[in-house]
């Protein structure tokens, strides 16, 4: 049985997901020393800005470029926001593209510091896949997301997944698939605000829809460890030595934020302009 | 007298139509429970398609109309007007998604039980702070009398005397029991409440971890967010083969919808048509 790690990276207009695709690749060779495969629609900016760095992969599979025609707010912290293209259409194609039998996918926003996911490998399962997170953000309470909407289930984050080649997970993702392709339904079905397509809600529907329409807590299985997390609307101030900076912002007063810092945990950074320009610091 | 039942109390009012909210519970009690005898008690007329989803109909003795708006005075005669040697009573907008064999089997084990639990429709334990303050104030037993059951005995039958006692004299035991928070109209949770507390017998009428228990769709029990003012304007419900689905969670167990406009047309005969299979099987 192979098995590999499986990345998206479809830059826009200010964001550059191959940058932090090498970054997040650097770090799950140093920590699960895993075969990274990357999915690209950018794959020219990589041969072009990055050739030093291409062999850090294990495949790098060329998807054409498609205008997605969604565009979502970025947020660095307190900053001003940008609305930039958002392209996040594939990851439910992963099932075809993925080259291993065995495959966790994360998203290059995932910034890995401990080997904890190697246990998905130790165990036969053939989903995986959070649903209760820990928002580093202790002020921040009124930016959690329990559920895809008010009425609606509890979300599961497609941040980071592991799945096992099978029938029951081909179905699944043709199930997401039509989710994503029928979003507009979909949508107005579980009441979500957001126009956007979004890959948390989809695999939660999907989820959903293949456990006749109740909760499972036998499938999916749990990911090892704790799914931990800040928003873009707190701040990366650095990342060294395995230990995360984060300022953490008040809701109540956005102007006030509070110094934390986490080490040897796995943290989904959702600023990822902040991200970027931490990992810009480190040379790359 | 007839070992095992349902019945069911309606009398219709200007603002709803109870005897087609009965009907509707009769056909799913009857769906998920073939053998099931349902027995509905009104005052009402009632045309042949409604009559014909009820295997016995009583008209209750007439009482004097007072200021109740909920039927007290006849609902507490639930027991003596019963057909049944044990009795599983419903309110009319309640609907049954599931076959019932294994609550009848854990209800033998009480004379007299009352539901205690109420869930959301996402099956998680309701918050019924907001509707409950007269209990919570009074430290009342948090009885749901949407669904309760009873054995014809010495320890139900003094339980029921009590609570015919109470609602014939409401507004004397309401000012005693419930000096807090009192409500202004009669009501059989309060008064299956004060019963209880009299006879200190909470213990052996509920139990507030079984899995008997009751999805309360009160708008403000469902941990939304958003302050909905009715539960209908936020979710649907809806029947679809044979599995009865609030706002895409499939249910369990018993629903009281307590919204009218939950029970659609749509809803009424895609029951009927379900039923009209069950009988060809």
């Amino acid at each position: 049985m192979t098995k590999g790690v499986v990345l998206f990276a479809n830059n826009n207009e200010q964001v550059d997901y191959i940058k932090q695709a090498i970054f997040c690749t650097q770090q799950i060779k140093k920590h699960l020393d895993l075969p990274v495969s990357l999915v690209t629609n950018s794959s020219d900016h990589l041969y072009k800005q990055y050739s030093t760095y291409v062999e850090l992969f294990d495949k790098i599979i060329s998807i054409p470029k498609v205008n997605s025609g969604q565009r979502k707010s970025f947020r660095d912290g307190v900053g001003p926001v940008k609305k930039l293209e958002w392209n996040n259409l594939n990851r439910s194609d992963v099932y075809d593209l993925t080259p291993y039998d065995e495959t966790l996918v994360m998203d290059t926003d995932y910034i890995v510091a401990n080997n904890q996911l190697l246990n998905c490998f130790k165990v036969n399962n053939d989903f995986m896949i959070w649903k209760e997170a820990t928002y580093l953000n202790p002020h921040g309470k009124v930016w959690e997301i329990k559920y895809v909407s008010d009425t609606s289930m509890e979300m599961y984050w497609a941040t980071v997944f592991y799945f096992k080649k099978c029938e029951k997970m081909k179905t699944y993702f043709n199930t997401v698939q039509h989710v994503r392709d029928n979003w507009a339904y979909y949508r107005w079905i579980y009441q979500i605000a957001s126009k956007n397509y979004r890959n948390d809600f989809a695999f939660t529907i999907a989820i959903w829809i293949m456990n006749g329409f109740e909760e499972n807590k036998e499938w999916p299985a749990k990911l090892p460890g704790t799914h931990y997390y800040i928003y873009d609307r707190d701040q990366i101030i650095d990342f060294n030595d395995n230990k995360f900076t984060f300022l953490v912002t008040v809701p109540q007063d956005q102007k006030k934020s509070t110094a934390t810092t986490v080490k040897d945990l796995n943290v989904h950074v959702m600023n990822k302009l902040g991200l970027q320009t931490v990992i810009e610091s480190k040379g790359i | 007298m007839i070992e095992q039942g349902y019945l069911i109390y309606a009398n219709n009012s200007n603002k709803c139509n109870y005897t087609r909210q009965a009907y509707a519970l009769s056909l799913s009690i009857k769906l998920f429970n073939k053998d099931a005898h349902v027995t509905l008690v009104t005052e009402n007329e009632l045309c042949d398609r409604i009559r014909a989803g009820f295997d016995n109909v009583i008209v209750p003795h007439k009482v004097p109309v007072s200021q109740s708006v909920l039927n007290s005075e006849q609902r507490c005669h639930a027991y003596n007007i019963s057909p049944y040697l044990k009795t599983i009573v419903m309110d009319a907008d309640v609907l049954v998604t599931e076959n019932l064999d294994s609550w009848w089997t854990y209800l033998a084990n009480y004379m007299v039980y009352y539901v205690s639990d109420a869930r959301t429709y996402r099956n998680e334990k309701s918050d019924a702070v907001t509707y409950r303050k007269t209990f919570i104030e009074n430290n009342l037993p948090n009885l749901y009398n949407a669904f309760h059951y009873f054995e014809k005995s010495d320890e139900a039958s003094r339980f029921y005397r009590l609570q015919q006692m109470i609602v014939e004299n409401w507004e004397t035991f309401y000012t005693k029991y419930t000096p807090k928070k009192k409500q202004k109209w009669c009501s059989m949770d309060v008064s299956a409440a004060i019963a209880s507390k009299i006879l200190d017998n909470y213990e052996s009428i509920t139990d507030s971890d079984s899995f008997v228990n009751v999805v309360h769709l009160k708008p403000q029990q469902q941990g939304w967010k958003h302050n909905y003012v009715n539960s209908s304007g936020a979710v649907t419900l809806h029947f679809s083969d044979n599995n009865f689905f609030i706002g895409n969670f499939k249910q369990h167990g018993i629903i009281h919808y307590v919204e009218d406009q939950f029970l659609t047309d749509e809803l009424v005969n895609n029951l009927e048509k379900a039923n009209e299979t069950v009988l060809k099987v």
